[in-house]
């Protein structure tokens, strides 16, 4: 079943197109990995679908429904809003110190009673005697422009990571993007607290501890996050992704920068996940975990896509082996 | 009526012209090391400070008789006077910082903005006869005329004076040969590369620092002929004349585009004449409100300027 | 009230950067008892008056810089609108004359107004852009209460303000130093009871998420517009109270060019100095920064005047007038060799609940 349908993402900036119509289809439940020489537009990739980037061009859906934004009614009348308070925002500047004058200041008597009535009655001949212009004419327009200003803000189909990241789609970073004030039970809280409402503490509080477990953090849940040892700051990028409760993962290269072992336990961990009913996604570099752990691998090369199929079938790939000159793909 | 618009319009173009000198200073400083030096207006004030200085120790009777060698040397001092106090800033305050997040450069640059302020007020203190003796340090002093402020037309409505004119001989040639140092000789280039991408331009063999240090001075040097220009025209100077002066001309930089040098002269311009405008048509004390908005609405509609580009963060 | 205790005690505990200006404020609560046994103190229950209202006001702007890391150059136009706003309701000039509270609590509302005026449009700026807006927004409000005479009365301000009325007791100043001390006092506890509050919750979480990496903030779920709004909309609702307080501690507002660059500048500073990112540090802070200015800087005039040092001829024997070069200097200096300030603000931890839950765990 396709759980993330990738349509002809293009992606250019300025004249470069650093992906080029990019088609993926994700199944649930799979381990895909992305691989390809540096610059491939892997990563790229990954920005558009996750709304770091807007996509120049294609879409991508998410159990069928695409995760672009429509306009809405929502939309508008958020629109509506906006541009009524910026009426008559312009319109109380605008006429403020003269209405105070006939208004206020006219009537009254330092510390004597003041009469409010007649004050309504000056305020409402104040507002006749106004022209049309002064009056209706300064509100429309800036309402209008403030509305159409919001409105064509709104609906640029930019769609943002904080949506799609409440859709179901979670990632890591290529360079490790953790929160350095916090420490690293906080940092996995902050991944959780999207799935809770503000009475849940406690329940949040415990499912971090167990996902901390999860990836082998236990033991240093109250000390910094950045204090971390690299290999455990991947894992703790990994376990805030995780508290975002999504479907599937998005892993930009996990096993940067370590050794044979920890590469090892990683490919079990992103078993784990798998098992725990996550679909993963992941760029990498290490073929070792690569052909370990895919049930497919897809290459890119220059922003397109080179090839698609088992681990098997791309190792024999000829265009792949060109591609990567060397001996990476036998293990 | 006509002769009234002709008359703001001059009097924005050349308050415009000087926005423009110190708008290219910040534009400059903020191409190559990504800082909005907040100081850069006081070092305009100094520079102003200075030039009262040179004129007061030449003598008024000296500066009567032979006013072109006075501004001759108010030229060349005070420029000099004034890249190297950019520079000094740059080396004490900025260059330390350069790794340090922008926020922290930012709050260090409010620090050396008010250092500077208070060695104004001392200078309006010094016990010249051009001070007024020194007696109300925090007045404003006021500048000799040395050059004319008669009408050029004498015959017509539209008033233009040797100021005028003066103001536009000393800004045009200024943006010109600006314009073909940065675009036609080595060290241009290099200002540029360092704008775009300090370590590659360091791989290319070009001298990051040196190249950020001639800046900061190429920009003090600018305010320091703005500030003499703007002594000349306006006839008083005070000490905090640099904080107006010097949000205007960020406003112009940010108008014209942040790292645009032609965007800054254009930006300077459209500040001054948007200043004299609101002047007349609004009210000189909603001026001020004016300019701050037109800021605003820049950063929130277009943030990069009429002729900026837009940045895109790396993930 | 023991659990309340507990979990205090759990909130200083190995964090000195809590505890000293904890301490601190707490000894502040003494001064006025002290003050009647030793004379000499008593002068500084007054001249601290102000200076608590600076507390409540560094309060606002921590909300804003302290939580968000935005640096935030216009508080002194928020508590501007504060004083006028409290003016205007309660002052014997206008035919409103509400009550104390009531006013207070429309400077609180007009306060939270505006900042939802500059927050939402200014979301997608960046750090030192902001800075620069917030800057032209609190030279746009002077100016616009300096302009609006038939409301603001100008230049001149609005005047006379009535204190707190407990007691039907007229106004002017029917507190008394000591009755204001504790008023003010009070004030920013619970400015600052009420941060700690917010900061321990997920808004609070969100906030310092999104200082750290805005970016991975965004793709973990953090709907970053919405804190920053909210900080904004809370923060300038205390700078507003400030303002509020200001005006009614002073019986008015003074004119318009008062709230200037300056105050917010000194106010950021002692933000700085105190420890960006801990609200008990920059209180601490701003006491100090304000506190120098104001007691220090005079002290030294009036002894140096005593000595006959200081002639209204010269301008640098003056301490007053080196007011400015000694902000500048500081700012420069702490910059340079100590930007994470005297307190600096520790690695946010989540607290009992956790190892509580946590040896829960371990033990099934």
């Amino acid at each position: 079943m396709t759980l993330l349908d990738i349509d002809r993402i293009t992606m250019q900036f300025g004249g470069v197109t650093a992906v080029d119509e990019v088609s993926l289809r994700i199944n649930q439940g799979e381990i895909v990995s992305v691989i390809g020489p540096n610059g491939a537009g892997k990563t790229t990739l990954f920005n558009a679908v996750t709304g770091v980037y807007s996509p120049t061009n294609g879409s991508v859906s998410l159990n069928g429904e695409p995760l672009a934004h429509r306009p809405g009614v929502r939309d508008f009348w958020y629109a509506l809003g906006v541009a009524l308070i910026t009426g008559i925002f312009f319109l109380f500047l605008f006429h403020i110190q003269s209405a105070w004058d006939q208004c206020i200041n006219a009537l009254y008597v330092y510390e004597e009673p003041f009469d409010w009535l007649l004050s309504r009655e000056l305020l409402g001949q104040y507002w006749q005697e106004q022209s049309w212009l002064s009056t209706w004419g300064i509100g429309l327009v800036s309402a209008l422009l403030s509305g159409a200003a919001y409105w064509v803000i709104r609906t640029q189909g930019i769609i943002s990571p904080e949506r799609i990241v409440r859709c179901g789609i979670a990632r890591t970073f290529q360079n490790i993007r953790l929160f350095r004030s916090m420490s690293a039970l906080e940092v996995v809280l902050s991944g959780a607290q999207l799935r809770a409402g503000p009475d849940h503490r406690r329940r949040i509080i415990k499912e971090s501890l167990e996902l901390l477990s999860f990836v082998g953090l236990r033991t240093v849940t109250d000390r910094g996050a950045t204090t971390l040892s690299y290999g455990d700051q991947r894992r703790l990028e990994i376990a805030r992704a995780l508290a975002t409760k999504p479907e599937i993962l998005l892993l930009d290269e996990p096993a940067a920068g370590m050794n044979e072992a920890e590469t090892e336990r990683l490919g079990e961990l992103i078993e784990a996940i798998r098992d725990r009913g996550v679909t993963v996604v992941l760029i990498e570099h290490h073929m070792n975990l690569v052909m370990a752990v895919s049930d497919r691998v897809v290459v890119m090369q220059n922003g397109r896509l080179l090839a698609e199929g088992t681990p098997a079938e791309i190792q024999q790939d000829e265009a792949v082996i060109a591609a990567y000159l060397g001996n990476d793909l036998d293990g | 009526m006509i002769s009234l618009l002709f008359q703001q319009v001059l009097t924005g173009l050349a308050n415009g012209g000087i926005i423009a000198l110190i708008a290219l200073g910040y534009t400059m400083v903020y191409g190559v090391v990504e800082l909005i030096n907040f100081a850069h207006g006081d070092v305009f004030m100094l520079g102003a400070f200075l030039a009262l200085t040179i004129v007061g120790l030449l003598g008024a009777p000296f500066v009567a008789e032979h006013p072109a060698l006075c501004l001759s040397l108010l030229f060349v001092v005070v420029p000099l006077g004034c890249g190297s106090i950019n520079l000094l800033i740059d080396r004490l305050a900025y260059q330390p910082l350069r790794s340090a997040p922008r926020l922290v450069v930012l709050v260090s640059a409010i620090g050396v903005s008010y250092i500077l302020l208070n060695i104004g007020l001392f200078w309006g203190g010094v016990p010249m006869e051009v001070f007024n003796g020194g007696v109300s340090a925090s007045a404003p002093k006021d500048f000799p005329s040395l050059i004319s402020s008669a009408p050029l037309l004498s015959n017509s409505d539209l008033y233009i004076s040797f100021r005028d004119l003066f103001v536009f001989c000393v800004t045009i040639p200024l943006l010109i040969s600006l314009s073909l140092l940065v675009n036609r000789t080595r060290f241009g280039r290099s200002m540029r590369a360092v704008a775009q991408d300090p370590i590659a331009a360091q791989l290319c063999g070009i001298h990051s620092d040196t190249v950020i240090r001639w800046t900061f001075f190429l920009g003090g040097a600018l305010a320091g002929f703005a500030s003499v220009v703007y002594a000349l025209y306006n006839n008083t100077i005070f000490f905090q004349m640099g904080y107006r002066v010097g949000l205007d001309a960020f406003t112009a930089a940010v108008l014209g585009g942040i790292g645009s040098l032609a965007g800054a002269c254009i930006g300077g311009l459209a500040i001054g004449l948007i200043r004299a405008l609101s002047d007349q048509c609004i009210a000189t004390s909603w001026t001020n409100a004016v300019v701050f908005s037109v800021l605003i609405l820049i950063l929130l509609f277009r943030p990069s300027g009429i002729l900026g580009r837009s940045f895109r963060e790396k993930v | 009230m023991r659990g309340f205790v507990k979990r205090a005690l759990a909130y200083f505990h190995q964090d000195s950067s809590k505890l000293i200006p904890f301490l601190f404020l707490l000894a502040l609560v003494a001064l006025p008892p002290l003050a009647m046994v030793w004379e000499s103190l008593s002068v500084f229950v007054e001249s601290l008056c102000p200076i608590l209202v600076f507390g409540v006001l560094v309060s606002g702007l921590h909300l804003v810089t302290g939580t968000t890391g935005a640096l935030h150059l216009g508080v002194a136009g928020f508590m501007a609108l504060g004083a006028y706003t409290f003016a205007i309701l309660a002052s014997p000039v206008y035919p409103f004359q509400l009550s104390w509270a009531i006013a207070l609590c429309g400077s609180a509302v007009v306060g939270a107004l505006s900042g939802l005026l500059l927050g939402i449009p200014t979301l997608r700026l960046r750090g030192d852009y902001f800075a620069i807006v917030s800057l032209g927004f609190g030279e746009i409000v002077q100016d616009a209460l300096r302009n609006m005479e038939p409301l603001t009365k100008g230049t001149i301000g609005i005047n006379p303000l009535p204190g707190p009325q407990f007691l039907e007791n007229g106004f002017g100043a029917p507190l008394g130093k000591v009755g204001w001390f504790y008023l003010l006092l009070a004030m920013v506890w619970v400015a600052v009871g009420l941060i700690v509050l917010i900061e321990r919750s997920s808004l609070g979480r969100s906030w310092a998420a999104l200082r750290d990496d805005e970016l991975a903030a965004r793709c973990m779920g953090i709907s970053v517009n919405r804190s920053k709004v909210y900080a904004m909309v809370l923060g300038s609702a205390l700078c507003g109270v400030a303002g509020g307080l200001w005006a009614s501690y002073l019986g008015a507002t003074g004119e318009p060019g008062n709230y200037d660059l300056q105050i917010s500048v000194v106010v950021l500073c002692g933000l700085i100095l105190g420890g960006i990112g801990n609200i008990w540090g920059s209180i601490l802070g701003v006491f100090i920064m304000v506190g120098f200015n104001s007691l220090v800087l005079t002290r030294l005039t009036t002894l140096l005047t005593e000595a006959g040092i200081v002639s209204s001829g010269s301008v640098i024997t003056s301490p007053m007038n080196w007011k400015y070069i000694i902000f500048g200097l500081s700012l420069v200096v702490l910059m340079r060799f100590r930007p994470d300030g005297l307190f600096p603000a520790s690695i946010r931890r989540t607290g009992r609940l956790a190892d509580k839950l946590s040896r829960d765990e371990a033990v099934s």
